[in-house]
């Protein structure tokens, strides 16, 4: 009884914390801002009251209906990521340019991985029994991505907004908090699904608390400021670039020495 | 076992890196003159040359015949702080350069992304050397590390002189001071 009483609780907690989002977005008249992410979050919505449905009227189905759609679920995960990219670096043309070449550079070689793992394996029925194996490798992508972002916003000291910084710390915790559970459930195996039912939640609900707490309202980014002169590019480009490679390669010598 | 180990240590190290990242302390950098390299400059005094008298072991030896073994152990140890000022001192004028790159390079719509791979590799380089020798100095003391040095100081001059003209060309005040505020 406590167990049906706790999974009931986190279920419609969380789909009141959705809601509530949601609701907040609509009427501060935000949610045009960020279209894909109020996406993303519609979608889940549904999902959980579609998923409850399913669990209270044909328990039986419900592992099939959850781990089909998660795919879903994570491909459009793929483009929240891609909507934070955009939204972040569109003021920056160069920055823009660096990141959209690094992230290119990540799905180019997971691609390959596929590529090379063997695509002929796949197909519907290892889809479903392999999912969590399959759903850990594609959030291990996207944690990839997002730190990659990450790195990026702090290396050219681009100033974001409360609103962008919520979304990209609540959906990075979401993702490897998600990693770290389906990689324990699967060392832990059978006896572990018991708490992985009700663990799952702990990562989605970090995430939905980091963004009732940033999403709150609507906050802008910051403008990008043109503080002091404008440096041309090329020059600077090829200085630093000669003056850094003779300096790394001076000081190497000089510790091989 | 192994490769699950690594997927949960993947996960956790996304969570920690997300985690430090949203709650640092924001950096705002202002670029002004550093007062104690004017000072140097009113003295005529380059600190690419100062590193010299700073890793030459002339000044050691003399401590060595000539005083007791307490005043050997400060004069060292003193040794080593300068020449870790220094070292800092030059890393931060590979800061400053870069600090400006990143500047121009973000809004810069002509930007080559390899180009701009390749200086920031060379500069993560630059930085993990940085640490070695840190890490030198403080094992083997300035004098320890002499072949390392000798080496070192050309290509600090080199350093030294290529960004103070770039600095120059773009008519910015030498060395960006870089305030910590407390978000």
């Amino acid at each position: 009884v406590f167990d049906q009483a706790l999974t009931q609780a986190v279920w419609w907690g969380g789909n009141a914390l959705e809601a509530l989002l949601l609701y907040r977005a609509i009427r501060g008249k935000f949610v045009g801002k960020y279209p894909v992410f109020y996406a993303y979050l519609a979608y889940v919505f549904t999902y959980g009251v579609t998923a409850f449905c399913v669990y209270t009227f044909d328990p039986g189905f419900y592992a099939k209906f959850y781990w089909g759609l998660q795919y879903v679920s994570v491909t459009i995960g793929y483009c929240v990521i891609w909507e934070i990219y955009r939204q972040v670096f569109r003021p920056y043309p160069g920055a823009y340019r660096v990141t959209r070449a690094l992230l290119a550079a990540i799905l180019l070689f997971v691609v390959c991985r596929v590529i090379l793992d063997g695509v002929n394996n796949l197909n519907l029925v290892t889809i479903l029994h392999r999912a969590p194996e399959y759903e850990r490798n594609l959030r291990v992508v996207q944690a990839a991505l997002l730190v990659t972002i990450v790195a990026l916003i702090a290396y050219y000291a681009i100033p974001i907004g409360r609103n962008l910084k919520g979304m990209i710390l609540g959906y990075g915790l979401f993702i490897g908090l998600t990693i770290m559970q389906l990689a324990l459930g699967e060392y832990l195996g059978a006896w572990f699904q018991p708490i992985w039912k009700h663990l799952a939640w702990v990562s989605y609900t970090a995430g939905l608390v980091t963004w009732c707490v940033t999403l709150w309202s609507y906050h802008p980014d910051p403008k990008p400021t043109r503080t002091g002169p404008e440096y041309d590019y090329q020059l600077l480009a090829n200085q630093t670039a000669r003056m850094m490679s003779q300096v790394r390669s001076g000081i190497s010598r000089a510790i091989r020495s | 076992m192994n490769h699950l180990f690594v997927y949960f240590v993947a996960g956790g190290g996304a969570v920690a890196i997300l985690l430090f990242w949203a709650t640092r302390t924001k950096r705002h950098y202002a670029i002004s003159a550093d007062p104690q390299l004017q000072l140097l400059d009113a003295l005529e005094i380059r600190p690419q040359l100062l590193a010299r008298q700073i890793f030459d072991d002339g000044d050691w030896k003399y401590v060595c015949d000539a005083a007791p073994a307490g005043e050997r152990k400060n004069f060292l140890r003193e040794r080593t702080n300068i020449a870790l000022m220094w070292l800092n001192e030059m890393r931060a004028q590979a800061a400053q350069v870069m600090w400006l790159h990143r500047q121009a390079s973000r809004r810069a719509p002509d930007l080559s992304a390899s180009l701009e791979l390749e200086i920031a590799g060379n500069y993560a380089v630059f930085l993990a050397c940085c640490y070695a020798m840190r890490v030198a100095i403080r094992l083997h003391g300035p004098f320890g590390t002499r072949a390392m040095m000798d080496r070192l100081l050309g290509c600090s001059s080199r350093l030294w002189q290529e960004s103070e003209q770039l600095l120059a060309t773009l008519g910015v005040p030498r060395r960006v001071e870089v305030t910590v505020v407390e978000k």
